[in-house]
């Protein structure tokens, strides 16, 4: 019950800052709608009635609203451990008999609500954008973003515990964005290692879903072993790393300094 | 509860490691605190006493020694010695600025993995105590520094944990905010029955609030007793008496076997003597002597010290350990 309450205390807290500063947020979207705007008119007038160019323009349209998640989800943990640090909270949060882990692991939980209302309606804005139809299967892409959106916050543990020792995150932020970059871009089907990269395979899985009617009932166990697998190698990784950071930073009492 | 020793210090030490070089912030510090008793960590900047505070509530890990809470190890019991403990660190940093007085309190009950239907009426009892009616539903961000203290220390206790740390409660307070604040932890020791470790460089802090202390200066303990008896200690009867002349041998012979000559100055005009005794009354052998001897007084004066002049004193002769 204490892991249920404490839990409780961390949506709640997200619940009232997202109310109270929703405006961070929505503009964050607009901006971000604006941007595909731009990018859709300019793809539209190079290429009139390109069926090949149409064709690519509905995986742009799903792989830009991913790439837009994967940011947001990877420097949620780090910006936010980063941010507590500076605040001076994140002592106390190491103060309770509640592990720190689930506490974090709270917040990823809740932040994946919050993200994936915002991929469907950032989805749904861009079909209205572009008048491209595509499969809306909530179901099976709520299933699959939620379980591959935990390989992206085990990486911004490493990031967040990098962070704190040394002091750096926007650098490290900014450096990761590009990394992020190459796995939006690269193929599983052309380069078939990336599939072991974070959320690849999840990204892939999506792509199917709302491109070719691929439902999380059709998963083979493969599908839902790299699936699952993929964000849980990925989430041990990210705990493994940041208590290898967090290690340091108690013998060097960097908890509360940043 | 007993007046146990509720947590214990033991030798501890702490070093840091910066660019190659090694600072012992704490140097095999010991001390117990009991329960129910308010205990001040006393010390200038750079003292060692945030290290130790940070060590004590599992935030800092430390070199040597061991910290035991309650009979938990802080170094292997950690979550087991956390039950007990709760700290309002540095500048009140313990609190979400962003968020209402209430909306803090629900949230640092929650973390700690109290229901909140059970924590309402404790709430509504630290508001009431702490008269923050008024400004339960502000935003901490628009308080004012003394309130946001007083924030701090409410959401210290919402769990209801038995030892309150609390590094500088006083800092950067103005001085009737910082009377309140020592009415409130005294209050708070005698009302809620917690146990009290603060830290402080302001010794009326520790005079007005403290059962006993240490005193510590570049990680080590210089001083190590309760309140009263640091001050009785110091506060012997001592006088500084002015005569025309310098006393001949066979006077200072004579004062010696009535008290304790400190000081002994002789100046072109006339000369000075710091004279201890045990008590007021042995002045009246002392004019006794002066008469007899034939000499005549300039002025009589009664030194007197508050902790503050002790502290000083302390901190100047570092090596003059009174431990009881
Ligand atoms: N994180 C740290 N890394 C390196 N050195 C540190 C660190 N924290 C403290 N020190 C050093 O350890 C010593 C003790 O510092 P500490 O902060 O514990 O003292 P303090 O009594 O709390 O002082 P103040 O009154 O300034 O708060 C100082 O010399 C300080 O410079
Ligand atoms: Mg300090």
């Amino acid at each position: 019950m204490k892991y249920f309450y404490s839990f409780s205390a961390i949506a709640k807290r997200e619940w009232i800052e997202l109310k109270r500063y929703w405006f961070n947020s929505f503009i964050g979207i607009v901006m971000y709608i604006l941007v595909f705007l731009a990018l859709f008119t300019g793809a539209q007038s190079i290429g009139q009635n390109n069926f090949a160019l149409m064709d690519s323009l509905e995986g742009f349209l799903i792989g830009y609203a991913l790439w837009f998640l994967a940011i947001g989800a990877f420097s949620d943990t780090a910006h936010s451990i980063i941010d507590e640090a500076r605040k001076g909270t994140l002592e106390q949060l190491y103060m309770t008999e509640i592990p720190f882990t689930w506490l974090l692991i709270s917040k990823n939980l809740v932040s994946t609500v919050f993200f994936l209302l915002l991929f469907v309606f950032i989805i749904i804005m861009q079909m209205q954008i572009t008048g491209i139809a595509l499969n809306l299967d909530l179901l099976s892409i709520s299933i699959t973003l939620f379980i591959s959106l935990f390989s992206l916050y085990g990486i911004g543990l490493i990031l967040a515990g990098l962070g704190l020792v040394f002091k750096r995150i926007q650098n490290l932020l900014g450096a990761a964005q590009f990394v992020i970059v190459g796995i939006m871009v690269l193929s599983p089907t052309t380069i078939p290692f990336v599939k072991f990269l974070p959320f690849v395979y999840g990204r892939e899985l999506i792509m199917n879903i709302m491109r070719e009617g691929y439902s999380v009932f059709n998963f083979t166990i493969i599908d839902w072993s790299f699936l699952i697998g993929n964000s849980v190698i990925y989430m041990l990784v990210g705990l493994y790393g940041y208590k290898l950071s967090e290690r340091q930073v108690l013998k060097r009492g960097m908890l509360g300094q940043y | 509860m007993g007046m146990v020793d509720y947590l214990q210090v033991n030798n501890l030490q702490k070093l840091y490691y910066v660019n190659n070089s090694k600072i012992k912030a704490v140097d095999d510090v010991t001390f117990n605190v009991k329960a129910g008793e308010v205990f001040g960590l006393l010390g200038p900047n750079g003292a060692g006493k945030t290290s130790i505070i940070k060590c004590i509530c599992g935030l800092l890990d430390y070199d040597g020694g061991d910290i035991i809470v309650n009979g938990y190890s802080m170094k292997n019991k950690r979550r087991k010695g956390l039950r007990h403990i709760s700290a309002v660190l540095e500048g009140n940093r313990n609190i979400y600025w962003r968020m209402t007085v209430k909306e803090n309190l629900e949230f640092f009950s929650g973390i700690n993995g109290i229901s909140s239907s059970k924590v309402k009426e404790r709430i509504n009892y630290l508001i009431n105590q702490f008269q923050l009616q008024q400004q339960k539903d502000t935003v901490v961000n628009k308080l004012s520094r003394g309130m946001k203290q007083k924030v701090a220390i409410a959401i210290s206790l919402i769990a209801n944990k038995d030892i309150i740390l609390l590094d500088e409660p006083t800092l950067g307070l103005d001085v009737s905010m910082s009377h309140e604040m020592r009415s409130i932890l005294r209050g708070i020791a005698k009302d809620e029955n917690k146990t009290i470790l603060l830290s402080t460089h302001d010794m009326n802090v520790v005079e007005a609030t403290c059962d006993r202390l240490i005193i510590i200066n570049k990680g080590k303990i210089i001083a190590k007793d309760t309140v009263d008896n640091l001050k009785s200690l110091f506060n012997k009867e001592i006088y500084k008496v002015t005569l025309m002349e310098g006393p001949k041998n066979q006077l200072k012979e004579r004062l010696k076997k009535v008290a304790q000559l400190l000081n002994y100055q002789k100046q072109a005009e006339n000369t000075s003597l710091l004279l201890q005794l045990d008590n007021g009354n042995q002045l009246i052998e002392i004019f006794q002597l002066f008469k007899e001897e034939g000499i005549s007084l300039i002025a009589i004066e009664k030194v007197t010290k508050n902790l503050e002049g002790i502290f000083i004193d302390l901190l100047k002769e570092e090596q003059h350990e009174i431990l009881l």
